[in-house]
């Protein structure tokens, strides 16, 4: 299956249906074995990317339910990224994501899960992603969407960690990666999706982060996670997802960007690169997607941009904050 | 080659480097001694390259290794109880250093290697001098957890002061909670060295300009914890000031430098030490960042460096 | 910011032109890259040289590299090329580039350029050395109006040199200048940041 001539400037919703079918057909391949360790990652991104482009049954729900208890790593009370792997908090929230999504979380011992999570938290009010230490915004907002996600929000110090947000707010209104790191668009995302979840949004300097947020457009439309970096497709997700959280997704040429992200598509095999005519991944083409989403690209499905998920989820969880994407268009007769 | 590269990679090289292609388009058996004993690998003046599908069986390989070895049975990390003499040791030591190599953020490769180090299985400054290497190799230089790797072997290797952080500065402005500290100024010399060079390689490179605000912010609250014994920080922060500055001319567009030069004169200043401050000239900084924007205005870094450095001192 | 390559090549209308000096800098590159750096250098060099006419400037960008060629012509159809990173502005490139065109005619004699191995000319490594810092470039760049920025042709890639038909892929393949290592790295190098 192929693109049709004409078609590239569309998004080739089945071509990418079956890449990401095909993601785990290679396990003894290397690339399988150098990605192990973001596996359960990339499996919330494959699922995701498909209920974003109503395809949520491609993939088969008892194999996926299954393998992400084959994670579960009993001593730390985590999920690991893959069977043999530590556990981490990064994989735990794709877990907790993915049972979320499949409608599974009575597979999962919620106490212990909290536990694990909470027992994460530092002194600082930062998070650390396993026992040994690593400290991340990252992390952060992990802890904080997997606690809200299974409902447990209340038992977080949320004054502390809204504490260590706010020392990671730079000069130009962004955030890094821990106090006093630059800020990146990627941990923007991470502690102003916190700080939404939190209803802390008042922290923020709107206007000069968006300001910041906007100056990521590069002239050729795509995005950049820093000042003078290349644009890559998955800041259209960090950045958008920044926007809309703060009600200004329009400051950007959505234009542009829907093109650029469009062109960034491999047309034989199916899947989104970072830029056009890279190699894709599955991490690409689903910011890729959850972008478009969010800039009401035609036949889509609503993707919910403080949690990364489809809105629909959240909504019936009565989880939806006041975030704003651009309105759906209609598809083009042609 | 497994052995090999192993042991090559045992010898702690000055630098790594990862080559394109395989073995046989690095060696021409039979052209010098030293080649034939390394190959596939390149290994002159303590520099090592290897060739990437050599380096792709050998990690391929030691997936395999690593697992075996972690699984029987329980985690072989947590049985070895001090036992230096357990093959299972090495096995683990070896196989590690491929995968995270191949793969610098392999998780649970540098979490068993943390491990044996708390075991006294691994000497930390022989594990920061394997990192180092690491951190020479463009593949690697830019991966967060092999810099908080290092920030754990630094505060694991020399003892660390149990002062809280001052209350000028961030909270958990050190490693996770704990401060660094740095056995000597040479220990500090060879941080800032590393850290450059791993800039160079990996230009705007992320995490080493927040590693090193870290061990900046680490001596800065050691300093303040005991003004006479480090006054040689004075020295330091002056030296480090005009040293990135003078990186911010030949790297314009580097706004990470920038970041790093504005948020450590802010850290000093808020800090409120009279010999410190003397060390932030203020008018003097703007001035360089204007001069830097008339000159080369094509730049947001340098943009960004005046209108930020304007806010700060205009704050004062 | 910084200064990879600088030569000064004999350029004879319609035929191949002959690097007659050139001065080097692949320090900043890892130990086992530089010798193909080196090779893509003067590859890359010879590739633009001979592709810019009398009497032209231009820029082309190819990957992290710039390059600026001045093509002078005149009765001793020299040219003067400088490779350098992206940050380093076109401006002091091309006073640099008339510079060393004037220093070397003056200092290097027509009837010694049919025997380029036999040419002294140390001057391209303090130039190489000492423009590292364009801020550098600018006392002599004050003094030369002649240099009118609009006339500059900017190539975004070395494919718009090119004529018809050729591809870099193709020329690169075919070169015998360059080692089966420097085309591996070729092959795999892709555009950073
Ligand atoms: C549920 C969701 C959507 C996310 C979970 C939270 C996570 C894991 C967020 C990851 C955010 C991310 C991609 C962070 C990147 C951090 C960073 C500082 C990267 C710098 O790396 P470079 O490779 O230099 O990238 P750029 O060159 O683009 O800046």
């Amino acid at each position: 299956m192929t693109a049709k001539p004409g078609e590239q400037d569309k998004l080739l919703v089945p071509l990418h249906v079956s890449y990401i079918k095909s993601l785990g057909n290679n396990k003894d391949d290397l690339a399988y074995h150098l990605t192990a360790h973001l596996r359960m990652n990339a499996i919330y991104w494959g699922l995701t990317a498909l209920c974003i482009m109503g395809h949520q049954d491609a993939l088969d729900r008892e194999e996926m339910i299954d393998f992400v208890m084959s994670c579960w790593d009993d001593e730390a009370g985590g999920f690991g990224a893959h069977p043999d792997h530590d556990a981490h908090i990064l994989a735990t929230l794709s877990a907790i994501q993915i049972l979320v999504t499949q409608d599974a979380l009575d597979r999962l011992d919620v106490d212990r899960v909290v536990k694990f999570i909470l027992s994460l938290q530092q002194p600082s009010g930062i998070f650390a992603g396993d026992s040994f230490g690593e400290v991340d915004t990252r992390f952060l907002y992990i802890a904080v969407n997997a606690l809200s996600l299974l409902g447990r929000l209340s038992e977080l110090d949320v004054e502390k960690t809204v504490a260590y947000i706010r020392q990671c707010q730079n000069f130009d209104g962004g955030y890094g990666a821990t106090a006093g790191a630059e800020s990146h668009a990627a941990q923007v995302f991470v502690c102003v999706a916190a700080l939404a979840i939190l209803d802390r949004l008042d922290e923020v300097d709107q206007e000069t982060l968006c300001w910041w947020l906007s100056e990521r457009q590069l002239p050729n439309g795509g995005l950049n996670g820093r000042p003078e970096k290349l644009e890559d497709v998955c800041y259209s997700f960090w950045v958008l997802s920044s926007l809309s959280i703060l009600n200004k997704i329009t400051w950007i040429d959505s234009e542009k960007l829907t093109a650029f992200i469009l062109s960034a598509q491999d047309l034989e095999t199916g899947g989104i690169a970072d830029r056009p005519g890279d190699m894709v991944d599955v991490f690409h083409t689903h910011f890729g997607v959850a972008g478009l989403s969010l800039l009401g690209y035609p036949g889509l499905v609503d993707l919910d941009p403080v949690y990364c998920m489809p809105a629909s989820i959240i909504e019936v969880k009565g989880l939806r904050k006041g975030w704003k994407a651009l309105p759906r268009r209609l598809a083009q007769v042609s | 080659t497994y052995e090999l590269l192993v042991s090559l990679l045992a010898k702690c090289p000055k630098t790594i480097e990862i080559l394109p292609g395989d073995g046989a388009l690095w060696t021409h058996s039979g052209d010098s001694s030293d080649e034939a004993t390394f190959a596939p690998f390149l290994f002159l003046d303590n520099n090592l390259g290897i060739p990437q599908k050599v380096l792709y069986q050998a990690y391929i390989h030691a997936v395999g290794v690593f697992k075996l070895v972690r699984k029987s049975p329980t985690r072989a990390s947590e049985e070895i109880q001090g036992n230096d003499n357990s093959p299972a040791v090495q096995i683990l030591i070896d196989s590690s250093s491929i995968l995270i190599l191949a793969n610098p953020s392999h998780q649970t490769a540098l979490n068993a290697r943390k491990l044996l180090v708390k075991k006294q299985l691994i000497d930390p400054r022989t594990e920061l001098c394997f990192i180092a290497s690491l951190l020479s190799s463009q593949h690697c230089a830019k991966h967060a957890e092999l810099w908080y790797h290092r920030r754990w072997l630094l505060s694991s290797a020399y003892e660390t002061h149990g002062t809280q952080s001052p209350t000028c500065l961030p909270a958990g402005a050190g490693a996770s909670h704990r401060d660094l500290m740095f056995a000597s100024q040479t220990n500090l010399q060879q941080e800032l060295g590393l850290l450059s060079r791993a800039c160079e390689v990996y230009p705007r490179n992320y995490f080493a300009w927040t590693h090193r605000l870290i061990c900046m912010r680490s001596l800065l609250s050691d300093h303040l914890a005991n003004p006479s014994k480090n006054s040689n920080f004075v020295v330091i922060l002056r030296r480090e000031i005009d040293g990135i500055k003078q990186w911010i001319e030949h790297h314009v567009s580097d706004y990470s430098a920038v970041h790093y030069i504005l948020t450590l004169s802010r850290d000093v200043l808020q800090c409120k030490t009279l010999v410190l401050e003397e060390t932030i000239d203020e008018e003097d900084m703007l001035a360089h960042a204007i001069a830097l924007v008339c000159e080369y205005p094509g730049h947001e870094a340098l943009w960004l460096y005046a209108r930020i450095a304007t806010l700060i001192f205009d704050a004062r | 910011m910084k200064i990879f390559l600088l030569s000064v090549v004999l350029a004879p209308s319609g035929s191949a032109s002959t690097v007659l000096s050139s001065a080097s800098d692949v320090s900043s590159f890892s130990f086992y890259q530089r010798g193909s750096v080196s090779e893509f250098l003067t590859f890359f060099s010879r590739t633009v040289v001979d592709r810019t006419a009398q009497g032209q400037r231009q820029s082309v960008q190819e990957n992290n590299y710039t390059a600026h060629v001045y093509n002078r012509g005149g009765a001793e159809q020299l040219a003067a090329i400088i490779i350098t990173d992206q940050e380093y502005p076109a401006r002091p490139a091309f006073s640099l580039l008339t510079k060393i065109l004037d220093e070397f005619t003056a200092k290097v004699p027509q009837s010694s350029f049919s025997n380029p191995s036999a040419i002294s000319f140390p001057d391209i490594q303090t130039f190489i050395t000492k423009y590292q810092d364009p801020r550098q470039a600018d006392t002599i760049m004050r003094v030369q109006q002649e240099l009118d920025e609009t006339k500059i042709v900017l190539h975004k890639t070395i494919e718009s040199v090119l004529q018809r038909g050729e591809k870099l892929d193709n020329l690169v393949e075919r070169s015998n200048a360059l080692s089966a290592q420097s085309k591996m790295f070729y092959k795999t190098a892709k555009k950073q940041n």
